[in-house]
C-alpha cells in the first residue's frame, strides 16, 4: 500500500512538475534555451536529438525524463539542478547575455575568441563566511597557519587577474576575470578520529554535519583516499551535504605538485556551480560558459600552449581544469557571471547575500 | 511464412556468429582511470597485462595467464563491443570531482571502440562485469 501510494505521490509529483515546465517554457521561450542542459548523459542525448529536429520542437518534460530512476536515490535533484540553470540563464539573459550556454567557438572555426564581458550584477564584492571541520586522528596535524594559506589562496584567486602569466600568442587575455569573492573564516572545528579514509559518499558529512550551510561555506578537511584531492557539491543539491572536501595534503601550502591550495578554488568554483571546463564529455558536450573553449577531454600536469583539442587551444590555466596548481590560475569573464548568478535575488545561494 | 523467415534469420545470424574465428591475439582492452591528483591505466592482451600507476610513468608488465584472459574472453562474448561507444553512465559524481573519470577502450583488428566517460566504480551495466574482470586480474597480478 505504501509503496501504491509512494508511486501515485511520484506520479502526482511528475505531472506537477511537468506542467510548471511547459507553463514556464511557454512564458520564457524566446528567451531562455534550456536544450542544451544536461544533469545525466542519457537525457542529453535525447535532448540533442530532439534540438536537432528543430528549434521548436525543444520543449520537452524534463522531470518526466529522469524522475524515475532519480527518485530511487535523490529525490527531486534533478529538477532542483534543472531550476538553478534555468535561473542562472534567466538571470544571464536578463542582463543582456547570450541565452544559450554556448560553446568557446560557437560551432564555428575554432579559431573564433569569444568575449563575455562582465554583468553589472550590483552584488559588488560577495563575501563567503567560511567554517573549516578539521578531521584527523590528529585534528591538530593540520595547522592554524596551513588554514590560513587557505584562506589567502580563495581570497587571491576570486580576485587575481593573473594575465601576466599567460603564454604569448593566447587570447585568453580579456577572458581573464577578477570573479569579484571574497571569504572570511567564520570558524575551525576540530574533531579527531581514526578513522583513516572517508571516500566520496559524504560520510564525513554525516559524522560532521555543516552548520548554517544556508549561509556559510562548509570546508571539511580529512583524508579522502582513492586518488581524490577534493570533492564538491553543486547548487542545488541537499543541504545536509552542502560544502567541499578537501585532503589535508591539499589543503593550503602543502608540498607537490598541488600544494598551493587550488584544489580548493576548483572545488569552490563547484560549489558556485561551474561544471569542469571540457564539459565532461566530447567536443559537442559544454560547460554552459560562452568563453571558454571546447575540449573534449582534461588536460593533466603543466602543458605546454597551444594544447589543441577539438580544433582550438585548451585554456589549460584555468581553475577547473584538472593542471597543477602552479600552472592554473584563472577564470573568465563567462564563469564569473555563472557563479555570481546564483547568489542573485532567486539564485540557488542568494541566502548567503548579507549574511 | 513471416515466422519462418524470422527462424531462418535466426539460425542465420547465429551460424554466422559462431562460424567468423575471432582472432584473440588481435584483441586488446584498455582501462584508464584518472582524477586530478591520479592516474592508472590498464591494458590487457593475450600475452600480457601492463599497468601505469602514474602519469608519465613506464608500464609494470606481467604475464596473462590462459585462465585469466580465457575467463575475460568469456565475459567480453556477453558485450556488444560495437555498441561500447554508445553506453550511457549511470552516474554522474565526476562532475564535482566525487569520482575517477574512467573510461575503457577496446582495440579488435586494429579498429577502437572506446566508451565515454563513466564514473570508475559504476560503469554502464553492459560493461560490469567486464571491467571487474579487468581489475580483478590486475588486482590478482599485483
Amino acid at each position: 500500500m505504501k509503496k501504491v501510494f509512494l508511486s501515485m505521490a511520484a506520479v502526482a509529483f511528475l505531472f506537477a512538475a511537468c506542467s510548471d515546465d511547459s507553463k514556464e517554457a511557454i512564458v520564457e521561450e524566446q528567451n531562455i534555451d534550456m536544450s542544451d542542459f544536461y544533469v545525466y548523459t542519457d537525457s542529453n542525448d535525447d535532448l540533442a536529438s530532439k534540438e536537432n529536429k528543430g528549434k521548436g520542437n525543444s520543449k520537452f518534460c524534463y522531470a518526466m525524463e529522469n524522475l524515475n530512476r532519480q527518485l530511487n536515490q535523490n529525490p527531486g535533484l534533478e529538477k532542483k539542478m534543472y531550476d538553478v540553470e534555468y535561473h542562472t540563464r534567466k538571470f544571464l539573459a536578463g542582463k543582456g547575455k547570450p541565452p544559450k550556454g554556448g560553446g568557446g567557438s560557437g560551432g564555428g572555426s575554432g579559431d573564433t575568441d569569444v568575449d563575455v564581458l562582465p554583468i553589472q550584477d550590483n552584488l559588488g564584492i560577495i563575501n563567503i563566511p567560511v567554517y573549516i571541520h578539521i578531521v584527523y586522528p590528529d585534528a591538530n596535524s593540520i595547522s592554524t597557519s596551513q588554514i590560513n594559506s587557505q584562506m589567502a589562496t580563495l581570497n587571491a584567486d576570486f580576485r587575481d587577474i593573473n594575465t601576466n602569466l599567460l603564454p604569448s600568442g593566447t587570447t585568453f587575455a580579456n577572458d581573464a576575470t577578477d570573479a569579484g569573492f571574497s571569504f572570511s573564516l567564520a570558524g575551525t572545528f576540530r574533531h579527531n578520529d581514526s578513522r583513516s579514509s572517508w571516500g566520496t559518499n559524504d560520510a564525513i558529512k554525516s559524522a560532521y554535519p555543516p552548520i548554517t550551510p544556508e549561509t556559510h561555506l562548509n570546508i571539511w578537511v580529512c583524508e579522502i583516499g582513492g586518488g581524490i584531492l577534493g570533492y564538491a557539491q553543486f547548487p542545488g543539491g541537499n543541504s545536509s551535504t552542502d560544502g567541499v572536501v578537501l585532503g589535508g595534503n591539499y589543503f593550503g601550502n602543502t608540498s607537490g605538485a598541488y600544494g598551493l591550495g587550488r584544489t580548493a578554488t576548483h572545488e569552490v568554483g563547484h560549489y558556485f556551480n561551474l561544471r569542469h571546463i571540457w564539459g565532461d564529455g566530447r567536443c559537442n558536450r559544454d560547460d554552459f560558459v560562452a568563453d571558454t573553449p571546447k575540449s573534449d577531454r582534461s588536460n593533466g600536469g603543466c602543458p605546454t600552449f597551444p594544447t589543441t583539442h577539438c580544433k582550438s587551444a585548451d585554456m589549460t590555466m584555468n581553475y577547473m581544469d584538472y593542471t597543477y596548481d602552479s600552472c592554473m590560475y584563472m577564470f573568465t569573464d563567462g564563469q564569473r557571471n555563472r557563479m555570481r548568478a546564483i547568489f542573485a535575488p532567486g539564485g540557488a545561494r542568494s541566502s548567503m547575500i548579507g549574511s | 511464412m513471416k515466422h519462418l523467415f524470422l527462424i531462418l534469420s535466426l539460425v542465420f545470424v547465429d551460424n554466422s556468429c559462431t562460424q567468423s574465428k575471432i582472432n584473440q591475439d588481435a584483441i586488446t582492452l584498455e582501462y584508464t582511470t584518472q582524477t586530478r591528483g591520479a592516474y592508472k591505466c590498464i591494458v590487457i592482451n593475450k600475452k600480457k597485462v601492463s599497468t601505469v600507476n602514474k602519469y608519465g610513468e613506464k608500464p609494470d608488465i606481467k604475464t596473462c595467464s590462459e585462465t585469466d584472459w580465457n575467463q575475460l574472453m568469456k565475459t567480453l562474448k556477453t558485450v556488444d563491443v560495437k555498441n561500447i561507444p554508445n553506453l550511457k553512465a549511470p552516474s554522474e559524481d565526476r562532475f564535482f570531482d566525487g569520482a575517477a573519470i574512467a573510461n575503457l577502450k577496446i582495440t579488435y583488428n586494429g579498429k577502437v571502440y572506446e566508451s565515454q566517460s563513466f564514473d570508475h566504480g559504476n560503469p554502464p551495466k553492459q560493461i560490469t562485469a567486464l571491467v571487474k574482470e579487468m581489475l580483478s586480474i590486475t588486482k590478482k597480478i599485483e
